[in-house]
Order: C-alpha cells, then structure tokens, then sequence
C-alpha cells in the first residue's frame, strides 16, 4: 500500500484520537481498549489489503475476521463507554 | 537527520514519517538492517552463527558423484530400465490424454508456455563466454577492492543480473568436499595446485587459488509454482533455470572484466551441491524438504554456484529458526502425493539411499519415490515447495511477524502452522493444484512472477 495511503490514514487516527482527548474522559483501561483495538484494526486493513495484492482472497477474508473484528470490539468498548458517558454529563 | 533539511530531504523524512504506522510494528519486531555481514542485510532476529543449524560430520562426508549418485541422473540404476520404460509410458499416455482432455494446467497454453520458458537462454559452460575484455587487454591493474568490497560489488553486479540473494563460502579442506567428484556429464571435478582452470574431454580442473564459491539464489514465482504439479506450475522452475544460466554468464564476464577467473556450473546442477553450499553461505537453512529454506523468499528459490579466484568475504550460515520451525511442521511430508519426505521429528544421520550425501543430520527424502510421482504427472512435481508456509510474497505484515517468531519463539511454531493451514492451505486431495490454473492466465503478475523487492524491502 502507498505511504500515502497510510499517511492520510494515520492522520484520521491522530484527527480521531485528538477529537477524544479534547472531549470526552477516559480511564486507563479504555484508553488500553481503545488503542489495542485501532491497532487491531490498522493491523487487519494492511494485511487485508496486501493479501489481495498477493491474490491469497481467502487470506484476506480471515484477516478482517480475525484481527478486524476483535478490533472493532476492542476499540468499541473502549470509545463507546466514555462517549455514552460524555453524553449523559 | 541532518540539522538543515532540503526540501528534498524534508519530503523523503516526511513520507517516512507517514509509513511509520505500518513499519511501526516490524521495527518493533526487530525488523532493522543489520551490518552483519557485507550486503545481506537481514532483521536483526536472524543470527549469523559459526556452525550451520544442521550438524556436519565432515569426517563422514566424501565428495559425491553427481552423476553416478543422484536420481536425476542415476534413475535407472534405482528403479531398473523395465520400470523407467513402463514410468515413461505413463508419463506419456498422461500427458497426452490430460492435453487432448483440456484438464487445466495441462492444457495446450500450458505446454505452450513451458516450451516458453524453457527457451531464451545463453548456452551454459565452466569457463563461460571468456569475451569481456580482461583489465590486461584495457592496459590497467586488475580489481584490487578489499574482500568485504568486492563481495559489495558482487552482490550488487548480481543482484542486478537478476540473482536474488549472494552469499560466499570459502572452500577448505571441509568445505571441497560440497564439490561433486564427478559432474552430471560425467566430467571429474579435479582440484590441483594450477594457475589456470582446465577442461580436458574427461576433466574440469579447479584451480588451488580459486577458493571462494559464490553461491545465489534466483527466485521462483510463487503464485505459479502453486499450481504444482501442473505443467503451468512447473515452468516458473523451468524459467528460473533458464534466467539462472544469463545470470551465471553474466557473472562470468563481470568476474573477467575484474581480472578473474569465474567456473561455472557446466550444466544444470553441476560443480557442488547448491543446498549444502546454500547452507553454508548463509543464504537460508535446510529444511524438511531437504533443500534449501530461506528467510526472504522461503522455499521459492533455486541455489547455483560460481567458482572464483577473486577475494571475497566469506557469509556466515545463519539461524532463523526455520530448521526447529520444520521439526514441527509436516506440511511438505503431509501434502507430497509420493510420501517421499520424512515425517520423523528430528533430522537424523541415516541417509535414504545412495543419492543422499551421508556426514550431515537430515530429514533426507526418498528420491526415488519423489521421481516416480514426477513421471506420473509429466512434470517435476513441486507441491512440496508450494506448501511450505514460508512460500510466501511476504506483502502481508502477517508474515513479517510470522518470520519474527518462528526466529524467537520456537513454541509458537505448531500454532502458525494451524495458522497456515487456515489461511492458505485448504488442502482437498493429493496432487491437486492449490489453486485453478485456468483463473493464473487472468492475473496481472509482475515480471517473471516475482516480487524484486522482497529482500529489500524491509531494510532500506
């Protein structure tokens, strides 16, 4: 994948988690949640993403299940708590 | 980084800057160049060690003769003439029904592509094409670099001749005896205290002074070679043989041109044996398969030799962990439709049969089982090197931490089997092609089916 691919996509990351800091609190743990789980995710879409390039489609299909997945969830109780929370204060 | 940045400089930091989220992980991994050794530069988890992962008893080891002991020329004294006629007589009624039934990889394009393949190269010789001009002709002083340059400039001469990995292995009274005693022409390969190489009707003599091999790997096409056993799949071998001898003469001139001599395998696998010298260049580990393994390219390569008289710094064996990762893994054994391979857990001293060299601990194979199954499907079969997981395009970040791994944590090794398993392996029946070779023809493949930059990649 292109550095430029990666360069936009680390600066919705950096864009997303700026957003979090400003706004809302999170505990340690959520933070550890949080950051697993775009790793996680990041992780999944580069191999995604090469595995296509490879032509391994089966390969790429249990990338997203196994690393994304667990990611999206990782990620989601990590940034859906504090949101909740942010809301109801 | 320099204090004042041109603006050249400053985009060059800045788009490393952006990759640094997906380099992040292999940088954690270890994934660094190291100065070990001269032009190999490698992650840092692969160590460059004294002795080989596969234990060598020099002792027992002799010199071997290609021709007489190997199956690709000695067949017939294994299985006997009836049998060869019966083999070849079904390897031809195969053939033809598969090619008159259209069964894919058989196909008339398929045979049509491996005549291809098998085309186009330079005609391969010992001495080779001896018409660069030499330093003396040009009235100056030979190439005079230290050895850790000129290996420098070798590799980087070779790389450019389409050789993927250069490794140098001095010989000395251990190391000659990788040299075949006999070539597959049936050519004695002599050693003698004499300033110039020598080819005589019965002979090839090797000078004293020429004692440094340079041994290089030339990358196979993994997404073909994953439609071993077809003929579709077996031509990426062919063409790699083929690119192999330009390589090799290529490298004989470029040899000359310094002031030196360059001895060339006279024919296919000539000179020595290419996984031992492979071994023992550092260029990868023996593996279950018993050939060789590496690390960049895993079992997607074939191994050559040239012999020089140049200085050159010698590249140490190395350990990556890939002959422990086989001890666990069957996969080759598992898949070969002739069960050829060994399926014990430890590399043992006792050879399979005359065709293996004794002195080392092996997983040897049963070459005579291996080359029956190649006349009952018309080609060199191959499906033990498209199932090792570490044939690989290595584009996925998942590899890298596979590599890493299988480096570091010996115990994780029977998990990214499973793994493999399930992400590239769903193996159906024996002898089948992982993949549809009819679906081959659509793909948009790179130049000869490879990835040039696999080596690099994570070291510049």
């Amino acid at each position: 994948m292109s550095v430029i691919f990666w360069l936009i996509l680390g600066a919705l990351v950096a864009v997303g988690f700026a957003y979090v800091v400003k706004n809302w609190k999170l505990t340690w743990y959520e933070w550890v949640l949080a950051i697993l789980g775009v790793l996680l995710i990041l992780w999944s879409v580069q191999n995604y993403s090469a595995s296509q390039l490879e032509h391994e489609f089966r390969a790429a299909t249990y990338f997203l299940v196994m690393l994304g997945v667990p990611g999206l969830i990782l990620a989601a109780i990590g940034l859906v708590l504090p949101a909740m929370r942010a809301k109801k204060g | 980084m320099p204090e004042n940045l041109t603006r050249r400089e400053f985009i060059k930091d800045l788009g490393k800057l952006g990759a640094a989220a997906s380099l992040a992980p292999m940088v954690a991994l270890g994934e660094q160049s190291s100065d070990k050794s001269v032009g190999l530069k490698r992650p840092s988890f692969i160590k460059e060690v004294d002795k080989p992962t596969t234990e060598i008893d020099w002792d027992l080891m002799e010199r071997m003769s290609e021709r007489e002991r190997t199956c690709r020329r000695s067949f017939v004294k294994y299985v006997g003439q009836d049998r060869l006629d019966k083999l070849t007589e079904i390897r031809n009624q195969n053939t033809d029904k598969w090619l008159k039934e259209d069964k894919p990889g058989y196909t008339l394009k398929d045979v049509a592509i491996k005549s291809g393949s098998g085309s186009g190269y330079m005609s391969q010789s010992y001495l080779g094409p001896q018409s660069a001009k030499t330093p003396e002709k040009l009235g100056v002083a030979k190439y005079s670099g230290s050895p850790e340059e000129a290996l420098q400039i070798l590799q980087s001469a070779m790389r450019h001749f389409g050789a993927a990995t250069v490794g140098v292995v001095e010989l000395d009274a251990h190391t000659e005896k990788l040299i075949y005693s006999q070539d597959p022409d049936g050519k004695y390969m002599q050693i003698l205290d004499v300033d110039e190489p020598l080819e005589t009707d019965d002979t090839r003599v090797i000078p004293k002074k020429a004692r440094w091999v340079i041994t290089y790997t030339v990358q196979m096409s993994q997404e073909t070679l994953n439609l071993a056993p077809t003929i579709l799949g077996s031509q990426t071998t062919t063409l790699t043989y083929r690119r192999a001898r330009n390589i090799q003469n290529r490298t004989q001139e470029f040899l000359r041109g310094l002031g030196y001599m360059g001895l060339g395998e006279a024919s296919t696998n000539a000179t020595g044996i290419a996984p031992a010298f492979g071994v023992m260049a550092g260029l990868g580990e023996l593996s279950r398969y018993n050939r060789l393994l590496t690390p960049e390219y895993g079992s997607m390569v074939r191994v050559f030799k040239i012999i020089t008289d140049l200085p050159l710094a010698p590249t140490k064996p190395i350990d990556a962990g890939l002959l422990e990762f086989c001890k666990r893994c069957l996969k080759c054994a598992d898949h070969c439709p002739s069960k050829a391979l060994s399926f014990d857990t430890e590399p043992t001293w006792k050879t399979q049969g005359e065709w293996n060299n004794p002195g080392h601990k092996a997983f040897f194979e049963d070459s005579v089982k291996c080359r029956n199954y190649w006349y009952e499907v018309g080609t060199n079969c191959g499906i033990c090197f498209a199932v090792c997981p570490f044939a690989s395009q290595n584009l996925a970040s998942w590899s890298k931490f596979r590599n890493y791994m299988t480096a570091t944590v010996p115990g994780f090794d029977k998990t990214l089997v499973s793994i493999d398993d399930l992400l590239y392996t769903p193996y159906t029946e024996f002898g089948k092609p992982q993949k549809d070779p009819e679906e081959w023809w659509k793909l948009n493949l790179p130049d000869y089916g490879i990835d040039t930059y696999q080596s690099v990649r994570g070291n510049s």
